[in-house]
């Protein structure tokens, strides 16, 4: 039987009389809520977004998290703004930030304070030139959409 | 007579011009910058440099640095898996090309304005920005004029506001990195100039863009006016330009009285390589080249058929891989090592097989100690033709050229650009001559 | 003669139970005097999984040990603000696990009883499509998921933060000096004192006291053997993978093929998984991460996020839990408890106390409870008072906006910033206030400011360039120091007055420890990185003498 000698198992060897009344005093009260169909109240889903939202934490977008992903293969050579800064760009972010920040994607974006557009002209030069292949151009441009107002 | 060139860095760039210059019909394809785009700015032909490496970088006897001929010297006695090794019978036949090779560069490169100073009877010793120095041969504009032995007075200029760099700090170090190396010591100091806005940047690579444009050479001439004199170097961070970087040194020499120069850079501030590659890429502007990556290669009776991204087939006689190691993507890294395009079999320097296994079997404890992951590669035979596990020729119409051929460590025998300079020349002349030879052979 | 300090408790270890008790003496008002033979936190401390947890898997054992711990959790939530970060947990549901949901569920809701305390939300249960809508990369094979929460901390500043409002208080904190002998009364007499070697200056000093703690976790039976003591651990080593970026905002369960319980979880801003834990019987100075226990952790990710072999694996961390010895039980079955040993009582060197076992989590009760128990044997009558007087730091919010605006730094390293200092940030960043330019950005991975290492150098006694990496996290980001080991030893030679041959070993010794912590695991994108990085320090700039 998998169950509560599993149970045990998982959590450990000794139960104390205090574990035990607990456990069973919790069990029998889930059971009995079983029984009657209740759950707590409320979407689990936007429940976890209200709790957990204000902590900063969102459920990864998939577009967003397709670029970290991409954004993660970064050696920090700097070739990306060299490359931006000749052909005069003057992104709020520059490319390099922009890629480490949107490694970080989930945690801080909407802080970093960039504005829409962000100064970048979306010229693609810097995604070219890129030995590891990141598509910096589009990390500015959603992070230009994103971390505006 | 067709030839495609895969790769943009020195290697592959040497070889898509040579085989143009002798008329064959070169296609190239580029990508993103590598390794090339990376280095601080000196083209070190022959190994060896203070604190790094197993070879002498100096005359034991007289304490002067080695030429790099004499270094070449050693080098193909001591390294027998190094690719200038198998290149060559001697010195005297390594000098030859090098020499030939260097020469056609400059050739290319006097249209992007760049220059690349040196010779192989001459070492110079190069400042890093840290401050620690480096033995260099050949080096391009910017840095080429920064020997620090050659002069009795360095004065660092301040950039104030620049990231990852301390001026008093990298002159305390070149001064004691010098004397304890047995070399003359200049007087040093560090000036801290007032500084224009137009010209204050986190890094380097923002700054030397703005000194292509005119109020940014201005602005630098006005600082650097009359500050000089003939024995007193004018050091500065690198942020010497991109794209004439050349014309702007000789506008600052004669403004300021004296040599201005900038120091060796490094990732992510490596702006004298992002100039080389600039200039490369410059000088091959007018070859058919495709940018997009390499989906699919294969040998047919005649020649090669290429698949690129984005759909478009090429096709040629002979193939010349000249892409690079890990950061130029020649090696591919997920769960094994690999050659992506072909499957080539991949050795150490010492002849040990590492395609197919995991790269961190292929990394030793030690950081200084030789590591096979950096000195793997293709093995190919004197006309730069890979070879198969067995050693036979893979295919007479495949060349490879640059970091992508294994058995030596760029990092630990700093002769990553001699190599891509030697390989590529060769690789061009080995493809010409098989082009020559047609279908008959 | 060696110079002698005097004191009534001297600390051997500058872990988080050295740091811990060292805080709490010094609250107390009782004179300490603290040696660390490295960087604060640098064994088992910084090998932790970081996480200061209500003690979950205790409820089974006592529930009291799970309403200490969510308490406890809550205080350190209080004093340390700053340095905590909220982790929810996703917890999947797999049709083989050894136990059904609705048991795991009578455990959570006997949990949801406790977190309260820690400011914990209740659990949550999710369907497979709920869970996989909340986290796109868990298995298709889930059949549900619950939801909790732990806190996240940075172990190493919190580690530093204990030390420095112990030094704030009066205690003397030296790092980079190791015990050699303990000093007796007469021999097999009291324990008096320690003569210590300052390792960086190559000389010796004693430090007499009252009492001596020996709070150096798995190195402790080393340490009472100077004394001819002997106890028994059994050293437990455990390992985690550390990711490029976080691989999710949340905290996933994994199962070993072993069925034990690991995690991939968020840490700082990258995630970590882990953790392991086998036996450890090697040399305690040269803890390094093996392939199959790579291997074995990458296998248990892989249940339960099926890509994670296509995230960067940057390096590893390895450490040794002092685990106190148990005969014919699994690894993970020993218990997490601590003891504080009198080895006067319990042996023949009275004067010497050892503590031993215990976790992160609990680091502050630990404290507390050994701390008593040297007040008590010093008759000092002095409550303790860890739990209510803020860490540095702490003592208030910090508007980050204002901070950037201010200073002229970017968000990202305002962030950073206050992180890790809290609101000393400002003092951190009050010599730049005016400046002609901003703060320098030293390494742009983090990011770590010039001021930042001037002011770890001046006001926190960091001694050498590795100690950074614990204090500020300079140089485990992507490039692994390439971009700034140089820049960073430059900053911190010109504050310490280093020579430059100093300054390049210091640098030197960086690249050659951060190798240690990558070569065992790396792969992918990690080899270009590492290439670039043998490049730069090895190639050009010549960092390699005495390479260790």
């Amino acid at each position: 039987m998998r169950g509560y000698r599993g149970f045990f198992r998982e959590m450990g060897h000794t139960g104390t009389l205090r574990a035990m009344v607990l456990q069973v005093r919790t069990g029998a009260a889930h059971v009995l809520r079983q029984l009657a169909g209740r759950r707590p109240e409320g979407d689990p889903v936007a429940r976890f977004h209200a709790d957990y939202g204000p902590d900063g934490v969102r459920p990864p977008e998939l577009a967003a998290n397709r670029l970290a992903h991409q954004a993660e293969a970064c050696r920090v050579c700097g070739l990306c703004t060299m490359e931006c800064s000749r052909v005069g760009g003057e992104p709020t972010l520059d490319p390099r930030d922009a890629v480490v920040a949107a490694s970080r994607l989930e945690i801080d974006w909407r802080r970093l304070g960039v504005s829409p557009g962000g100064a970048c002209s979306g010229c693609d030069a810097c995604s070219r030139v890129c030995p590891a292949g990141i598509p910096i151009h589009e990390i500015q441009d959603r992070l230009g959409r994103i971390g505006g107002p | 007579m067709s030839a495609i060139v895969i790769g943009n860095g020195l290697a592959g760039s040497v070889a898509a011009l040579a085989l143009a210059e002798r008329g064959v019909d070169v296609t190239q394809v580029v990508g993103g910058y590598g390794a090339t785009a990376l280095c601080g700015g000196s083209l070190d032909v022959a190994a060896a440099s203070p604190g790094v490496g197993w070879l002498p970088w100096r005359d034991p006897l007289q304490g002067r640095p080695l030429k790099p001929v004499e270094r070449l010297h050693l080098l193909l006695a001591e390294a027998p898996t190094h690719p200038y090794a198998v290149l060559f019978d001697d010195a005297a036949q390594a000098v030859q090309d090098l020499s030939a090779a260097i020469e056609a560069l400059r050739g290319w490169l006097a249209g992007p304005g760049l220059e690349i100073a040196g010779d192989l009877e001459h070492a110079r010793v190069l400042p890093n920005l840290p401050g620690t120095v480096r033995v260099a041969d050949f080096v391009v504009s910017g840095p080429a004029e920064a020997d620090v032995t050659a002069v009795s007075e360095v004065v660092w200029i301040d950039v104030p506001g620049l990231e990852a760099w301390d001026p008093a700090f990298s002159a305390r170090t070149l001064a004691h990195e010098l004397e304890a190396l047995g070399l003359p010591v200049p007087a040093l100091r560090v000036e801290r100039p007032d500084w224009p806005a137009l010209l204050t940047a986190p890094s380097a690579g923002r700054i030397a863009p703005r000194l292509d444009r005119p109020e940014g050479r201005a602005a630098l001439a006005a600082i650097l006016a009359g500050r000089g004199a003939k024995d007193r170097l004018l050091l500065l961070p690198p942020i010497l330009g991109v794209d004439r970087t050349a014309s702007l040194v000789r506008e600052l020499v004669e403004l300021a009285g004296g040599p201005v120069a900038e120091a060796l850079g490094h990732a992510p501030h490596a702006t004298a390589g992002y100039r080389f590659q600039r200039a490369l890429a410059q000088a091959t502007a007018s070859l058919e080249q495709h940018e997009a990556r390499v989906e699919a290669v294969r040998e047919g009776d005649t020649g090669w058929q290429l698949r690129l991204a984005g759909g478009t087939e090429l096709e040629s006689e002979v193939l010349v891989l000249a892409t690079g190691r890990y950061v130029g993507g020649g090696l591919a890294t997920e769960e094994t090592i690999r050659e992506p395009l072909l499957g080539l079999p991949l050795f150490d320097e010492d002849g040990r097989r590492v395609d197919g296994i995991p790269a961190h079997r292929s990394a030793r404890k030690g950081y200084g100690n030789p590591q096979p992951l950096y000195s793997a590669g293709v093995r190919a035979d004197r006309e730069m033709r890979p070879l198969t596990a067995r050693g036979e020729l893979r295919s007479d119409r495949l060349f490879v050229a640059g970091d992508l051929v294994g058995g030596f460590d760029p990092a630990r025998e700093r002769t990553g650009m001699g190599v891509a300079l030697a390989t590529g020349w060769r690789a061009a002349a080995a493809a010409e001559a098989r082009l020559g030879r047609g279908a008959s052979a | 003669m060696s110079r002698v300090l005097r004191t009534r408790v001297l600390i051997i270890g500058g872990g988080i139970n050295g740091t811990g008790i060292a805080r709490d003496l010094a609250l107390r008002g009782i004179d300490v005097v603290l040696v660390e033979k490295k960087e604060l936190g640098s064994g088992t401390t910084w090998a932790s999984s970081g996480m200061i947890h209500g003690g979950l898997r205790y409820l089974q054992k006592d529930p009291e040990v799970t309403l200490h711990s969510c308490v406890d959790s809550g205080a350190i939530q209080r004093i340390a603000p700053h340095l905590i970060f909220r982790i929810p947990f996703l917890m999947p549901v797999f049709r083989d696990d050894p136990i059904g949901p609705e048991i795991i569920e009578i455990g959570l809701e006997m949990y949801d009883q406790f977190v309260p305390h820690k400011n914990g939300r209740p659990h949550g249960r999710l369907t497979k499509a709920q869970a996989l809508e909340l986290e796109p990369k868990l298995s298709p094979h889930i059949e549900g998921a619950f939801t909790l929460d732990e806190w996240g901390v940075d172990a190493a500043r919190l580690c530093a933060a204990n030390a420095l409002d112990a030094a704030d208080r009066g205690a003397r904190v030296f790092t980079h000096c190791a015990a050699r002998e303990l000093l007796r009364e007469k021999p097999g007499g009291r324990v008096t004192g320690a003569r210590v070697r300052d390792r960086l200056r190559g000389d010796d000093f004693v430090v007499e006291a009252d009492l001596v703690m020996n709070a150096t976790g798995p190195w402790g039976p080393q340490v009472a053997e100077l004394a001819g003591e002997a106890f028994r651990l059994r050293p437990g080593k455990g390992i985690h993978l550390v990711f490029e970026r976080r691989v999710s905002p949340l905290a996933v369960y994994a199962r070993g093929v072993d069925g034990r319980d690991m995690f991939v979880f968020p840490h700082e801003q990258n995630s970590m998984a882990g953790t392991t834990d086998d036996d450890y019987y090697g040399d305690l100075d040269r803890i390094e991460t093996s392939e199959d226990e790579a291997a074995y952790v990458l296998e248990a990710m892989e249940r339960s996020i099926p890509s994670i072999r296509e995230h960067r694996v940057v390096h590893a961390i390895q450490g040794v839990r002092p685990t106190m010895f148990g005969f014919g039980a699994y690894e993970d079955e020993l218990s997490r408890d601590y003891r504080v040993i009198d080895h006067g009582a319990e042996g023949d060197a009275p004067g010497l106390l050892t503590i031993t076992g215990g976790k992160l989590a609990s680091y502050r009760l630990m404290a507390e409870d050994a701390a008593d128990q040297i007040a008590e044997r010093l008759g000092v009558d002095a409550p303790c008072r860890t739990a209510e007087l803020p860490l540095p730091g702490g003592e208030a919010s910090l508007d980050l906006e204002a901070v950037s605006r201010r200073f002229r730094i970017g968000m990202p390293a305002a962030l950073r910033l206050g992180f890790r200092h809290g609101v000393r940030a400002e003092r951190v960043l009050a010599p730049m206030e005016g400046a002609r330019t901003p703060p320098r950005i030293v390494c742009a991975c983090e990011p770590v400011l010039d001021t930042e290492l001037r002011h770890v150098a001046r006001h926190e006694g960091v001694r050498k360039l590795s100690d950074c990496t614990l204090r500020v996290r300079l140089g485990v980001g992507a490039c692994q120091g390439a971009a700034c080991a140089a820049a960073a030893a430059a900053v911190l030679g010109e504050e310490l007055g280093w020579e430059p041959d100093r300054a390049i070993r210091e640098a030197t010794e960086l690249a050659a420890g951060r190798w240690r912590d990558v070569a065992p695991v790396l792969d992918g994108e990690q080899v270009a990185a590492m290439e670039i990085h043998r490049a730069v320090l090895f190639g050009q700039l010549g960092f390699s003498e005495d390479l260790p």
